[in-house]
């Protein structure tokens, strides 16, 4: 891995010069939160994909128990699409000169979870928070690809801006973004 | 409709809106921010790996094939598009496809896909909001990357109402919402996607896609077969290489750090499954050549392979900005456009290379260094022998000999010149056009009035001027004259011809090459006995520097370039503290510094901004940008140069009256006079102007 730097802070910089909603969360508790107002009037059942970590299991205990409407979007699970309002994901990495998310994806269930909704959140903790592009040289992302998985960097909201160049969100993926950082390195 | 009738219909259409210089502005805005974040050594990177990816072509391919039948993809080289269009249609056919959703479309553009699917019956849909656009519209792109930057919102409303058959209103969030809502359903049923590439990865067959709105990526959700369709020149050897890329490509292309979407694709994803089955995406790889091999051969042409289709050429392009794509391009527009339609579409399709002024601001500012100019140069040339060079190109080359034999009686020239019937002769003789005020000759030229002076022990100089001081102004090069001796330079004024600038911007290269031997034989007798030549015009400079060695090729024209230096750059090698004994201080002067486009950065800095500020001058705004007369390009009658140049020049003056600066300055004479007859309220010097010795 790399050394241990800490980019959390240009993480947060940077997403919100691109307009996403970011929030810093001191830990799971306080992450879900602020989590809650925004899941628990959604009407459609809410995709969860990305990586399987601890705080990703805590999260959904937690839903659980509330009795919030989700479904863990796995690929060997693939089942018929219906349209979903949010779903939450849980990249990889972060990039913090970028203000990028960048996720690995086996399947297209994945990527229409991350990218069909109107709303989109994604959690990670400050510890995958990566310096930039070349950091991901380094940690051998074409083992990803070797492996016949997709990469896919997000960085920001869906927008165009092919009308008089004026920027528009939400064309094709998600209009609105959220990131929440748990500040507990996991 | 002849070019030039296009181009006045096109400036009448776009007057007072330019929407494609518009859309530019915004994009520098956004780009002043993090291109600072790119370093000399990731545009090296990025050269070089273009280089080698291309050098290294036939091998790259043959590792992609091997990659790809590992996992199960199917690669096929197309020679040209009708081709790789039948091939397309096979697969179609095979699969019973009946919808096909399509992503990053530039090069099917380029081998217009989309009239054989349909004429097979088969519906497609674009799902890049531009391309839908120009789809609805039937129109070609007017950008590489925004399509539809020409079109208003309220022409935007009026094709989606049509093709809705509802009132949609002209309002770009309405507008979006409801293609958002159509796609959603359009994705779900597609049975084929097909995409380009921003870049292809040979080591492991990943593709590159690289957009904003996300729907490379929910087209390819969707559909069970995937048909990649891109240049062979997309791909590169490594995972590396393609980072490396990325990091200039999008910080270039639109001023983001990273588009909203970057993805990697490799062939073995699964398909969203529609009736509850899992499957594998069958995907194709179809790389077209359509003249790339050859292009490929070729010494000049290979580097506009290199090409990482950022459009950043476009966005600085003068021209281009005031008439976007369908009338300065073919399909591929914008000086990119220019030889990259020789080599896909051929050099009957490259008419609009005419309107290429030559400013080489587009060399400037491409990541990978393409000499555009040069390449544009070269179409010109090419085209005018194959098809005959333009007529109006033919008459402007008599321009230097008008020059010459206006000199020889200069008072009756003076008087003559501005003259209705004069101005009416010279337009049909020599394609100026009639509304340019001509300057006015001085009474004796440079030649005549030249002493050679100075004492020579801080070295020799050997002047070279251009037509524009030598003849209409002499007495501004006296004035350079005056320091370099001062500063202990001796220096002669050689025999020399103009640059030739006129002859090489509109393609004439053989003759072109009779006046830089003529320059280079004059000059290298001298450089030879330890003379430096110093230039005072900007187009000169770039002449014997850049010009002379490409269209010689000889050692002397080499040594001559090697030792050639712009008046500013020589003083900025001496050091400016000698200066202060020499010339009057300015009283803090608030001045407008217009950057000619011909003016070269000399690693990163502009040394006649130095010598402005060490006059004790504030330079408050720096513009790179053109003036609109660009040599002769801009006095062509008519659509030819004249009412393109007189809006590009008209747009940057307007900009500078808004500033609150005490005049505009600038080193290049053609500039100089260009801005002197438009402006009205803001006074225009020369920068040599400034010097008043003390």
């Amino acid at each position: 891995m790399l050394e241990n730097r800490d980019f959390l802070k240009l993480f947060v910089t940077r997403l919100r010069e691109i307009d996403v909603d970011t929030h810093l969360c001191k830990n799971v508790d306080e992450l879900y939160d602020n989590l809650k107002g925004l899941v628990e009037n959604v009407e459609t059942p809410i995709p969860i994909v990305g990586n399987g970590t601890d705080y990703r299991r805590e999260l959904i205990k937690k839903m659980l128990k509330d009795g919030l409407k989700f479904r863990i979007m796995v690929p060997d699970l693939l089942e018929p699409f219906s349209d979903i309002e949010l779903s939450i994901g849980f990249p990889e990495y972060g990039l913090a000169n970028t203000g990028t998310l960048v996720y690995k994806a086996s399947s297209s269930i994945e990527e229409v979870s991350l990218y069909f909704p109107e709303k989109h959140i994604s959690i990670i903790s400050k510890d995958r928070i990566i310096y930039d592009l070349e950091d991901l040289e380094k940690l051998s992302v074409e083992n990803i690809l070797e492996r016949g998985e997709s990469l896919l960097l997000i960085t920001g909201s869906s927008s165009t801006a092919d009308i008089e160049g004026e920027i528009i969100r939400g064309v094709h993926g998600p209009r609105v973004l959220y990131v929440f950082v748990l500040e507990e390195a996991r | 409709m002849k070019l030039e009738e296009r181009v006045l219909e096109k400036l009448s259409s776009f007057r007072g809106k330019w929407p494609i210089l518009q859309s530019s502005l915004r994009k520098k805005e956004r780009k002043e921010k993090v291109l600072p974040e790119i370093s000399m050594e990731d545009l090296r990177n990025v050269r070089s790996i273009r280089e080698k990816a291309i050098q290294e072509l036939e091998e790259n391919i043959e590792r992609l094939k091997r990659v790809l039948e590992e996992k199960g993809a199917e690669l096929y080289i197309a020679r040209d598009g009708v081709e790789a269009s039948k091939i397309v249609i096979k697969i179609c056919k095979e699969n019973n496809v009946k919808l096909i959703v399509k992503s990053k479309s530039l090069t099917t553009e380029e081998i217009e896909l989309n009239k054989f699917l349909e004429s097979e019956g088969i519906e497609v849909i674009e799902t890049d909001l531009g391309e839908r656009l120009i789809q609805l519209a039937g129109q070609k792109p007017s950008h590489i990357l925004g399509p539809a930057l020409h079109m208003t919102r309220y022409e935007v409303a009026e094709i989606l109402s049509k093709y809705y058959g509802r009132k949609i209103l002209p309002d770009p969030r309405e507008i979006v919402l409801e293609v958002r809502r159509e796609f959603r359903e359009k994705y779900q049923r597609a049975d084929m996607v097909i995409t380009g590439a921003n870049l292809i990865i040979a080591e492991n067959g990943a593709i590159v896609l690289v957009t904003n709105e996300g729907n490379d990526r929910l087209s390819l959700a969707f559909a069970p077969i995937h048909v990649v369709i891109a240049g062979v020149e997309k791909i590169v050897p490594s995972t590396k290489d393609a980072l490396r890329i990325l990091k200039v490509l999008c910080r270039k292309a639109t001023g983001q750090r990273l588009s909203s979407y970057v993805s990697f694709n490799v062939p073995s994803s699964l398909a969203y499954p529609k009736d509850g089955m899992k499957k594998i995406r069958k995907t194709i790889y179809i790389l077209i050549d359509n003249g790339r091999m050859n292009a490929r051969r070729d010494e000049d042409f290979r580097e506009a392979l290199y090409c990482i289709r950022c459009a950043s050429c476009l966005e600085v392009c003068p021209p281009y900005n005031m008439l976007g794509g369908h009338v300065f391009g073919y399909i591929y527009s914008g000086p990119m456009g220019i030889p990259w339609t020789m080599i896909t579409h051929g050099l009957k399709n490259t008419e609009f290379a005419q309107l290429c002024n030559i400013c080489g601001l587009c060399k400037e500012e491409c990541p990978v260094d393409i000499d555009l100019p040069y390449l544009n140069i070269l179409v010109k040339k090419m085209y005018g022998e194959a098809y005959g060079y333009p007529s109006i190109n033919r008459k402007i080359k008599r321009y230097e000999k008008l020059i010459d034999l206006g000199s020889k009686l200069p008072s009756f020239s003076n008087t003559i010149m501005n003259q209705r019937l004069f101005k009416k002769l010279i337009e049909e003789y020599v394609g100026i056009d009639r509304r340019i005020s001509l300057p006015r000759f001085s009474s004796k030229s440079l030649g005549e009035i030249f002493k050679e002076i100075g004492g020579g022990e801080r070295g020799k100089i050997a002047l070279f001027t251009d037509s524009m001081l030598y003849y209409f102004l002499p007495e501004l090069a006296l004035k350079a004259v005056d320091i370099l001796s001062k500063l202990g330079f001796k220096i002669i004024l050689p025999k020399q011809k103009s640059s030739g600038m006129p002859l090489i911007q509109n393609g004439f290269i053989n003759e072109a090459r009779e006046v830089a031997l003529y320059n280079v034989s004059s000059l290298y007798k001298l450089v030879d006995r330890g003379y430096k030549v110093v230039t005072l015009e900007p187009t000169s400079y770039l002449c014997i520097s850049r010009y002379y060695p490409k269209i010689l090729q000889t050692r002397e024209s080499i040594k001559v370039s090697e030792n050639t230096y712009t008046f500013y750059s020589l003083l900025k090698t001496i050091g400016w503290s000698e200066l202060e004994n020499i010339v009057k201080k300015l009283d803090n002067m608030s001045l407008i510094y217009h950057k000619p486009c011909h003016t070269l950065m000399e690693n990163g800095s502009i040394p006649v901004i130095d010598f402005i500020e060490k006059l004790n001058a504030n330079v408050m705004f720096r513009n790179a940008g053109c003036c609109g007369l660009a040599g002769t390009w801009g006095m062509k009658k008519n659509g030819h140069g004249y009412d393109i140049g007189i809006e590009i020049g008209k747009w940057t003056l307007d900009m500078y009256e808004k500033l609150r600066g005490e005049m505009i300055v600038t080193e290049c004479t053609a500039c100089y006079i260009q801005f002197s007859n438009l402006s009205k309220h803001l006074p225009v010097k020369h920068v040599l102007e400034l010097i008043q010795p003390l």
